[in-house]
């Protein structure tokens, strides 16, 4: 064998493993898949949506922005039981993460809205949130400059109701937490979670969890009744028959105390949990979603490991670790 | 008078007829992008709820182990359905059934979850509870509590058994076993409580899973489409005749414009054909009989002498300009105030006048 073919097989065989090892990174086939690292985004549009996001002047006395209930410095939310709105008024249900939320297959606890261009009309006009209307909310625009260049820059008809759902969903789309330990291990790295979460990550699956908890965002692709099991203690039937869920869409009774299932993505930002904000710790919501939705009692061990591996769910916003 | 007038109902005629030319070629326009676009909806409608039924197969057969690519296909479905005409009772109809098929798959995976853990965890419940019966060697119940698994097992395995007579047995032996096992001490109470719980759950999500998979197996979205488009076709095709009734209108109409514009240019081609000829037969008349001519603009005020006039007065061998006022001040004394009068209501009325 002369050198030349030494060279070439030398070459080939590197050639290989990295091809077997950029395959292996990738091809961790789990119900649960990875955020994707990378996404295109108009970021002109962007700016504007990032703007509009955190504008209170928006709201009936100018307080209440889309970021006060969707805070980004934390997870997403306000950690509040039930945010608050404009004039401290108090909503009837727990504010859902804004991170990710374009994963979700619907909406809002109830699922009531298609998509986050749809989802945009309820807390603009709930009494309880920004309690704003589309007029006020173009007038205000109208009267800034610096929005009507932004406007002019990136949509021909300037400024509509439509355009302004655009830019804030654009900007929405950039609220991804990519990169979380989970994540790193899903692509492979091993190192990325220790046994304990690892075996945490196992019971989740073995217990069942992963059968709603799935997919990109560790849930949000499906409805789920709260109390499958065992029946689930509603403290009270909030404002407008919210424990009721879904059923107040469709008035079927199979949707009575039907929820969307909630993304698991920086849960444990994201306390206090479930649609009614009464389970305060990682533990109490482990606990209770064990009994009342898969019928078994469970260790203080495994929930103590479920907990551990929920944890490696947090993941990076613009590149830094959510905290 | 009359000819101006003439002139203007031609002129007015022209006009209406060239804007009904117009009106028609627009009438005459068949609008293919928007009939192949809401034909491609439907197709691709059809096609994406045939994908979806296919996704979700491949999730309940173990081909898939999340739902991101059913949801994913949901969504592209919905907003299909959000931007299909709703109009006529074939695309009311469709528009229905696909609500209904989006509305059976995402209660299939709801249930298929529940299944899914069901399947494991009825069979754990029932092991707890035999271990117990084992050690107290309660034998009989032992076979009964056995039996109910099988049974149940089975059923929920979507079997030829799996019939509402083999779901009232199940029940009954449910009820017959609640009643043996209240006789019994408090830890085997508790764990077949677990255990009709567990199976109670398997049976009704195993039962709605069935029926719900029936639903969108026997959806009639593939009859309604082809419906749809049938219809979506024959409109088009009513449209294409109008537009080529419209077309022949239009037609009509070029070529009564074209005919009278052929005629109008031919009249006045023979105008100017006849005002040459008068301009020569004037021009060797007034060459003949050695008379002079000028000619005057009103518009600019100025009047023309002639090559002859000018040679006539000595003025040399050109057209010669002067202003009315100027041309007036070179009439003769005796002639001035008849021929300035005659020519001013020439000017103003338009009446011809002749002076020797």
């Amino acid at each position: 064998m002369n050198r030349f073919t030494l060279i070439l097989s030398a070459m080939l065989l590197v050639g290989l493993s990295a091809s077997f090892l950029a395959y292996a990174s990738t091809a961790r086939n789990e119900p649960i898949s990875p955020i994707p690292q990378t996404q295109n985004i108009d970021s002109a549009a962007v700016e504007l949506g990032n703007k509009l996001f955190h504008d209170t002047r928006f709201s009936s006395d100018q307080t209440i922005s889309c970021a006060s209930c969707h805070s980004l410095v934390s997870g997403g939310m306000d950690n509040k039981t039930i945010s608050l709105g404009v004039e401290k008024r108090q909503g009837n249900i727990n504010t859902p993460t804004v991170f990710n939320s374009k994963f979700n297959f619907k909406q809002f606890w109830d699922g009531r809205a298609a998509n986050l261009m749809q989802q945009m009309e309820d807390p603009i006009h709930s009494e309880q949130e920004m309690d704003s209307s589309w007029p006020r909310i173009i007038g205000i625009i109208k009267g800034d400059p610096s929005y009507m260049a932004m406007f002019s820059n990136n949509y021909d008809d300037g400024v509509t109701i439509k355009n302004i759902k655009s830019a804030i969903v654009e900007f929405e789309n950039t609220l991804v937490t990519p990169n979380s330990r989970f994540d790193k291990y899903l692509r492979g790295d091993d190192e990325a979670i220790t046994k304990e979460e690892l075996s945490g990550y196992q019971l989740f699956k073995s217990y069942g969890c992963v059968s709603c908890h799935q997919g990109v965002n560790v849930g949000g692709k499906l409805f789920q009744k709260l109390g499958i099991v065992y029946e689930y203690s509603f403290s009270n039937l909030g404002g407008n028959n919210r424990d009721l869920g879904r059923f107040n869409i469709t008035q079927q009774l199979d949707d009575k105390y039907v929820f969307k299932v909630p993304s698991l993505r920086n849960i444990a930002l994201t306390a206090p949990y479930l649609h009614d904000g009464s389970q305060a710790t990682l533990e109490d919501v482990v606990s209770a979603m064990m009994f009342h939705q898969l019928g078994i009692p469970s260790s203080e061990e495994d929930i103590r490991l479920i907990v551990k591996f929920l944890n490696t769910l947090t993941g990076e916003y613009q590149g830094k670790p959510l905290q | 008078m009359t000819n101006k007038r003439t002139s203007i109902v031609i002129f007015v005629f022209m006009l209406g007829l060239i804007a009904a030319s117009s009106w028609l070629y627009v009438q005459s326009q068949v609008d293919y992008e928007t009939h192949n676009k809401r034909m491609e909806l439907v197709n691709q409608l059809q096609l994406q709820t045939n994908k979806l039924f296919n996704d979700i197969l491949q999730v309940e057969g173990g081909g898939r182990n999340n739902f991101d690519q059913v949801a994913q296909t949901e969504r592209r479905v919905e907003q299909l359905l959000a931007a299909q005409e709703v109009s006529g009772k074939e695309s009311v109809a469709l528009a229905t059934e696909v609500k209904r098929f989006l509305a059976a798959v995402s209660r299939i995976k709801s249930n298929f979850a529940i299944f899914l853990n069901s399947v494991s965890y009825f069979p754990k419940s029932v092991s707890l509870l035999r271990k117990e019966l084992i050690d107290t060697d309660d034998i009989k119940l032992l076979q009964e509590v056995n039996s109910l698994e099988r049974q149940a097992l089975r059923y929920s395995g979507f079997s030829a058994n799996n019939t509402a007579k083999s779901r009232m047995i199940i029940n009954n032996k449910i009820d017959s076993l609640e009643r043996v096992f209240a006789t019994r001490h408090v830890e085997i109470r508790q764990l077949a409580s677990v255990v009709v719980r567990h199976t109670n759950v398997l049976l009704n999500h195993a039962d709605r899973l069935h029926k719900l998979n029936e639903q969108i197996l026997q959806n009639e979205i593939a009859a309604l489409a082809p419906q749809v488009l049938n219809r979506y076709d024959a409109s088009f095709k009513r449209t294409l005749e109008a537009a080529k009734d419209v077309k022949t209108g239009f037609y009509m109409s070029i070529f009564v414009l074209l005919y009278l514009t052929f005629v109008f240019w031919n009249r006045q081609r023979q105008s100017l054909r006849y005002l040459a000829e008068n301009t020569k037969s004037l021009s060797l008349a007034l060459k003949t009989a050695k008379q002079n001519q000028f000619s005057v603009n009103i518009k600019k005020r100025q009047v023309t002498l002639g090559k002859a006039y000018t040679k006539a007065l000595g003025l040399g061998s050109k057209e010669h300009y002067l202003s009315i006022e100027e041309w007036e001040g070179h009439l003769h004394p005796d002639e001035k105030t008849t021929v300035v009068s005659h020519f001013h209501d020439c000017i103003t009325t338009g009446t011809d006048f002749n002076i020797d």
